[in-house]
C-alpha cells in the first residue's frame, strides 16, 4: 500500500556528495547564514542616506567579509562536480566581488566627506572661541587678574591645540576607512578570483596555450 | 587641396575602423568602454593643462610614464597577438565594462572618482582583449597607467608618506641634519622643530623642502633608465634605492643654500634660488650626476660580463 514504483527521487544536493563535499556545504553555508545575520542585525535600522550609518556598516561588513569569502569557496567546492550549480555560484561570486569594489568607491567618497565635516566643526568652535577672546581683548571686558598678554598666549594656544586636533581626526578617520577600502577590495578581488575558478571549462594546462617571450 | 584629401581618407579610415569594431559584441563592449576615456579626458587635460602653463612639472612625468607604457607594449607587441581571451576572461572583463558605464555618471562629482571608475574600464577592456595575464607579463605598463589615470601625482605620493611615517618625520630630520652642517662650516644654526633658528631669523623647512618629490622624480627616472637599458630587476632595486639617497643627500645642501640666502643674502637671492630658477639649476645638476653615474656602472657591468 505504502510502495510506490517511482524510482526514488534524487533530492537536492546531499545523496551525491561524499564526505568531503557534505562537510565543507554544511560549514559554507553556517559561515554564509552567520555572515547574513550579522548584516540584517548591525544594519538593521537601514538608513542608506545616513552618513554615519553607512560609515559603520561598510566597516562590519568589511571586517566579516572573508568569512564570506570562506563559505563561498567551501560551497563552490561542495557543487564543483554539478556543472549548471557551479556556473550559477559563480556568477554570483562575480555580481558580489563587482558590487563590493563598487562599494568601496562609496567608502572614499564617505571618508573624505567625514572628514570635511569633522573639519569645519573644529573651526567653527575655534573661531567662536577665538572671536569671544577678540571681543572681551578690545572691550577691556575680563577679570582684572588677566593680564592682556595672556590672553594673546591663550589664543595662540587654542589655535595650536586645533591643529593638534584636525591632525588626530583626520588621521584616524583615514585608518578606519583605509581598513575598511582594502578590506572590501580584498574581499571583492577574492569573490571574482572564485568566480574564475568556477567558470573555468575543463581544459588542458598544455604548455602550448601559454605564450611566452622566449620564442 | 592635398590636406583635405589626406583628412577624409584619414576619417573614412577611422570610421571604417569604428564600424568594424562595432559588428562583434567584443568590439561594441570595448567602444562602450571607450567612451568613459573620452568624457573624462578633457577633465583629465583640464587639470593638467593649466598647470603645465603654470611651469609645474607633473605634466612631463605624467608623459614620460605614458611613453614608458607605450614602450612596453611595443617591444612586447608579438606577445600581444598570441594573448587570447578565455571565457572566463571575457565575462569579467565585460562585467568590469558594464558596472564602469553605469556607474561614471555618478561619479562625476569629483576626480578621483572618474579616474577609478577609468581605471576599472580600462583594467576590464584589457583582461577582455587580452586575458588576465596581460596585467602580469605587463607589469611596467599596468604600473604606469594605474599611476597616470589620476593626473596629481604629487598627492598619491604625499597621502602614501603621511599614512606611513610620523607627522612631519622629514622635515624634522632635514632641518635637523642641515643645521649640523651649517654649524659645522660656521654657522650659529639651532635646530628646533622644522625650524631652523638663527641670531638674524628663522626658517621654516615645508612640504616643498624635504626633498621627497625630488627622490621620487629621480626614483622614476632610475626606473625609466632601468627599463630603457633592459637592466635586471634586482639591479633596478639599486638604481632607485640610490636615486633616492642620492636626491635626499643633495637635499641637504640646498637647503643650506636657500637658508643662507634667506637669512643673510636678503629676499631677491631666496627667491631666485627657492623658486624656478634655483629648482633647475638643482635639477638639472641632480640628474646630470645621476644619469652619467647610472650609466658608468650599466656600461661596467657590460664589459665584466
Amino acid at each position: 500500500m505504502f510502495k510506490s514504483n517511482r524510482p526514488i527521487k534524487r533530492r537536492f544536493i546531499f545523496p551525491t556528495l561524499g564526505p568531503a563535499q557534505s562537510i565543507c556545504f554544511v560549514v559554507g553555508s553556517t559561515c554564509i547564514v552567520g555572515f547574513l545575520i550579522d548584516v540584517v542585525v548591525l544594519g538593521a535600522p537601514f538608513i542608506l542616506s545616513d552618513l554615519g550609518w553607512r560609515i559603520d556598516f561598510f566597516q562590519q561588513i568589511a571586517s566579516r567579509s572573508i568569512i564570506f569569502l570562506f563559505g563561498v569557496a567551501l560551497i563552490l567546492y561542495s557543487v564543483f562536480d554539478r556543472r549548471q550549480l557551479k556556473r550559477l555560484l559563480a556568477t554570483f561570486c562575480l555580481v558580489v566581488g563587482v558590487v563590493s569594489l563598487v562599494s568601496s568607491l562609496v567608502v572614499i567618497h564617505d571618508s573624505l566627506e567625514t572628514k570635511n565635516r569633522t573639519f569645519q566643526d573644529i573651526n567653527e568652535q575655534e573661531v567662536q572661541i577665538q572671536s569671544r577672546i577678540e571681543a572681551s581683548r578690545t572691550s577691556g571686558n575680563f577679570p582684572p587678574e588677566i593680564t592682556l598678554s595672556e590672553l594673546e598666549d591663550a589664543s595662540i594656544a587654542i589655535a595650536q591645540q586645533a591643529e593638534a586636533v584636525k591632525l588626530t581626526a583626520s588621521q584616524n578617520i583615514v585608518k578606519a576607512s583605509v581598513s575598511t577600502i582594502g578590506n572590501l577590495a580584498a574581499f571583492g578581488v577574492g569573490l571574482i578570483g572564485l568566480s574564475r575558478v568556477g567558470m573555468r571549462k575543463e581544459r588542458t594546462h598544455s604548455s602550448a596555450l601559454r605564450p611566452s617571450l622566449s620564442k | 587641396m592635398n590636406w583635405q584629401n589626406q583628412l577624409s581618407r584619414f576619417t573614412t579610415y577611422h570610421f571604417r575602423v569604428i564600424s568594424q569594431a562595432a559588428k562583434s559584441h567584443h568590439g561594441r563592449f570595448i567602444l562602450l568602454g571607450l567612451l568613459v576615456g573620452l568624457v573624462y579626458l578633457p577633465q583629465w587635460i583640464g587639470y593638467l593643462l593649466p598647470r603645465a602653463l603654470k611651469g609645474k612639472t607633473g605634466w612631463f612625468l605624467i608623459l614620460c610614464m605614458l611613453c614608458m607604457t607605450g614602450f612596453d607594449l611595443w617591444t612586447k607587441r608579438a606577445l600581444l597577438t598570441r594573448f587570447q581571451a578565455s571565457e572566463e576572461d571575457r565575462w569579467l572583463g565585460y562585467a568590469l565594462i558594464i558596472v564602469g558605464v553605469l556607474i561614471f555618471p555618478f561619479c562625476r562629482f569629483a576626480l578621483w572618482s572618474q579616474a577609478l571608475v577609468w581605471l576599472a574600464v580600462l583594467v576590464g577592456i584589457a583582461i577582455a582583449t587580452w586575458g588576465l595575464r596581460f596585467l602580469y607579463h605587463f607589469p611596467a605598463a599596468t604600473f604606469f597607467v594605474s599611476l597616470t589615470v589620476y593626473p596629481r601625482v604629487g598627492l598619491i605620493s604625499r597621502g602614501l608618506w603621511d599614512f606611513f611615517t610620523p607627522h612631519l618625520f622629514l622635515e624634522k630630520n632635514m632641518a635637523q641634519v642641515s643645521s649640523w652642517a651649517m654649524r659645522g662650516i660656521g654657522f650659529d644654526a639651532m635646530p628646533q622643530g622644522r625650524f631652523i633658528f638663527f641670531p638674524e631669523g628663522s626658517v621654516e623647512v615645508g612640504w616643498g623642502c624635504n626633498g621627497l618629490d625630488m627622490a621620487i622624480t629621480l626614483a622614476l627616472a632610475g626606473l625609466f633608465m632601468g627599463l630603457i637599458y633592459r637592466q635586471k630587476r634586482s639591479d633596478m632595486v639599486w638604481m632607485i634605492a640610490l636615486a633616492v639617497l642620492v636626491s635626499l643627500l643633495a637635499n641637504i645642501p640646498r637647503l643650506i643654500l636657500v637658508t643662507i640666502a634667506y637669512v643673510y643674502w636678503g629676499a631677491q637671492w631666496f627667491h631666485f634660488w627657492h623658486g624656478f630658477w634655483g629648482g633647475q639649476i638643482f635639477s638639472g645638476m641632480l640628474f646630470t650626476i645621476y644619469y652619467y653615474w647610472m650609466t658608468a656602472r650599466i656600461e661596467q657591468e657590460k664589459k665584466h660580463a
